[in-house]
């Protein structure tokens, strides 16, 4: 009996027990689409800013854009809070209010250029920068942090090949410098608290893939499409940051209606973060008219709406985004989001 | 042409898949602490430490023996928003000679030394100038000290207990750190418990220092050599935690608990001659 306890002892001590960040913050898929149509994007043919989540929607008969655009996400005063108590300020007030909110707190902004024609694009990311932390353990607060920097390169090529088929796949270079730790507030207050501090660094290649089958003839125009995300190599792996790929396939259809043009799309996700199958479907709508476009996303733990607005050269839009959790008592909690983009188009 | 390129290109790719989408090294878990982080959150403390208990003994590392003491201190009322005040701009409690002010101990203890004329052993001078430094510290500190919580319940003082036993193998700067504020309550729980005693301790010392040293008759002496080891094995072991929290300051630190021991040996030896040679009546 000794003996199994002790085998049981050195397994559950040797295995590795990984830190929980969003999959979305980690691979930089949180950006102002996936927010406003949720992964539903990669069916369907509006384009909000940069390049198609799916790259064989490069192939498909547009005007030649630039575009650049920034875009942040909120939740500023609790970013504030966590440096405080992290950095041994603050005050019992400050406490108070961490504990009051039982939720973790993401935050992030991205500045982005891109230019976008027939069968190519590019787009260059030189910084995103994104926060995320989570507090909990209220006799000795245990904080998760995750921060850090990234640039993005990617190109997209594309193709119509064949019967209403097209295919395109994207290049995508990533240099992540992060800062990834689990502490108590002692560990932050005693001798030996930098290495809690420690930038580290990724260096990531990706090459996902797109098809894409249209059924242009229809008057709905129907589109499936499966596009593969996030498959690639990294120079160093870590076990917080997934390193699997998405397989999205989805479509769209386009009814046709009076005034302006509505599209609504569908993606069902597969990877290895998705237990239940309710994960898997997420809805997306766009509503355009005129200068005007209606957001709007729908999946089993999460929704948002937004609109977008475009006039002269210039863009703007902003989502509210709301999604379900259990929060650190255990308990169904909502953790609501807005997020700001603005831009230019030439 | 074009058939060949594009043949070309999903050869590629599919080596590619097949490289990148290979199965994970090791693998990855979700850390059972997680669960049991939530129980302490939701305030059920006697499962938190049910569970933790039971984790401790198939999982080794420091981080579950440190959930298992905040458990046991959670439910002896022991949050972060109770030692705040103490923790916050916390640095190791040092400080030199020439830093030092004059406090009400400080001083009663300065007029004794006036009063002895040099009729003082020397040995017996430096231990006092010993302890008017650390009491200078209890002055200088008394601001953050105040923000020690008091546990008064004998089971919640018996729950902080074993949190500070639960940690004592516990070698990481921080969990010593969360050891040595868990025990720094316990020293000032136990000194508040006896705060009669304490306050006896004070009238006396200053009776003495005015030299009636006939009121050291006045001493509950059998209560004190109970009480004074205890205040002072806690107060021992918080600058013990604290050497192994700074390893920096941990010389001085060593010092000052050596220190620490000396004096309440010379008290208590002191104590026990009074009872010896039965000087009070």
């Amino acid at each position: 009996m000794r003996t199994l306890l002790w085998v049981l002892f050195l397994f559950l001590s040797l295995r590795a027990f990984a830190l929980e960040v969003p999959r979305s913050l980690a691979l930089g898929s949180s950006d102002f689409t996936s927010r406003s149509l949720s992964t539903a994007c990669y069916g369907m043919e509006a384009l909000l800013e940069g390049l198609p989540c799916n790259p064989a929607m490069t192939a498909k008969e547009r005007e030649s854009r630039f575009q650049t655009q920034f875009f942040l996400g909120n939740n500023i005063s609790y970013v504030r809070d966590i440096s405080r108590l992290v950095e041994g300020r603050g005050d019992v007030e400050t406490v108070e209010r961490l504990f009051n909110q039982n939720s973790s707190s993401e935050m992030e902004a991205r500045i982005q250029a891109s230019y976008l024609r027939e069968t190519w694009g590019v787009s260059y990311s030189p910084y995103r920068l994104f926060y995320y932390s989570l507090i909990r353990n209220s006799a000795l607060p245990v904080i998760t942090l995750f921060a850090g920097r990234e640039q993005t390169l990617a190109g997209q090529v594309a193709s119509f090949a064949e019967n209403n088929f097209y295919w395109g796949l994207q290049l995508r270079a990533v240099d992540r410098r992060f800062l990834l730790s689990e502490f108590t507030l002692t560990d932050a207050l005693a001798d030996g608290r930098s290495q809690y501090f420690e930038a580290k660094t990724q260096r990531a290649l990706y090459l996902e893939p797109g098809i894409l089958y249209a059924f242009e003839d229809r008057p709905w125009q129907p589109q499936v499409g499966l596009t593969i995300k996030n498959a690639g190599v990294v120079d160093t792996k870590y076990n917080e940051l997934p390193a699997s790929p998405d397989w999205h396939l989805a479509g769209s259809v386009r009814p046709p209606l009076g005034l302006g043009e509505l599209e609504l799309g569908l993606d069902l996700l597969f990877n290895s973060s998705i237990e239940e199958f309710r994960d898997m479907p997420r809805l997306g709508m766009s509503y355009r008219l005129g200068a005007m476009q209606a957001l709007a996303s729908y999946a089993s733990q999460d929704y948002s709406v937004g609109f977008l607005l475009n006039f002269d050269h210039w863009n703007g839009g902003l989502t509210y985004w709301r999604k379900n959790f259990e929060n650190r008592v255990g308990e169904q909690d909502q953790l609501q989001t807005v997020y700001v983009e603005v831009g230019f188009i030439l | 042409m074009n058939r060949i390129a594009n043949i070309t290109l999903g050869v590629l790719i599919s080596i590619f898949l097949l490289v990148s989408c290979q199965k994970e090294d090791r693998e990855i878990l979700k850390d059972p602490l997680e669960e049991h982080y939530k129980l302490i959150d939701k305030g059920d403390y006697s499962l938190a430490i049910e569970k933790l208990e039971e984790l401790s003994m198939v999982d080794a590392r420091p981080q579950v023996r440190v959930a298992l003491a905040s458990a046991y201190a959670a439910r002896a009322g022991v949050r972060v928003e109770n030692y705040w005040g103490f923790v916050v701009g916390f640095k190791a409690p040092l400080m030199f000679v020439d830093d030092l002010k004059m406090g009400p101990t400080m001083e009663s203890l300065q007029r004794i030394t006036g009063q002895t004329n040099g009729n003082v052993n020397p040995r017996d001078l430096k231990s006092l100038g010993e302890a008017v430094n650390t009491l200078a510290v209890w002055d200088r500190y008394q601001e953050r000290v105040e923000a020690i919580p008091v546990i008064k319940e004998p089971g919640a003082l018996q729950d902080l207990q074993r949190g500070v036993e639960v940690l004592s193998t516990v070698q990481t700067p921080g969990g010593r750190l969360y050891r040595g504020l868990l025990n720094l309550i316990l020293f000032k729980s136990h000194l508040m418990a006896s705060e009669a005693l304490w306050a006896g301790l004070r009238k006396v010392a200053e009776q003495v220092a005015v030299g009636r040293l006939e009121a050291l008759c006045q001493l509950k002496l059998e209560e004190l050599m109970v009480w004074l080891p205890l205040i002072s094995y806690h107060l021992g072991e918080a600058l013990g935690d604290l050497s192994v929290a700074f390893p920096r300051e941990r010389v001085s630190l060593e010092q000052a608990r050596d220190l620490l021991q000396r004096i309440s040996r010379t008290i208590s030896e002191g104590a026990q001659e009074l009872q010896r040679k039965r000087i009070c009546p």
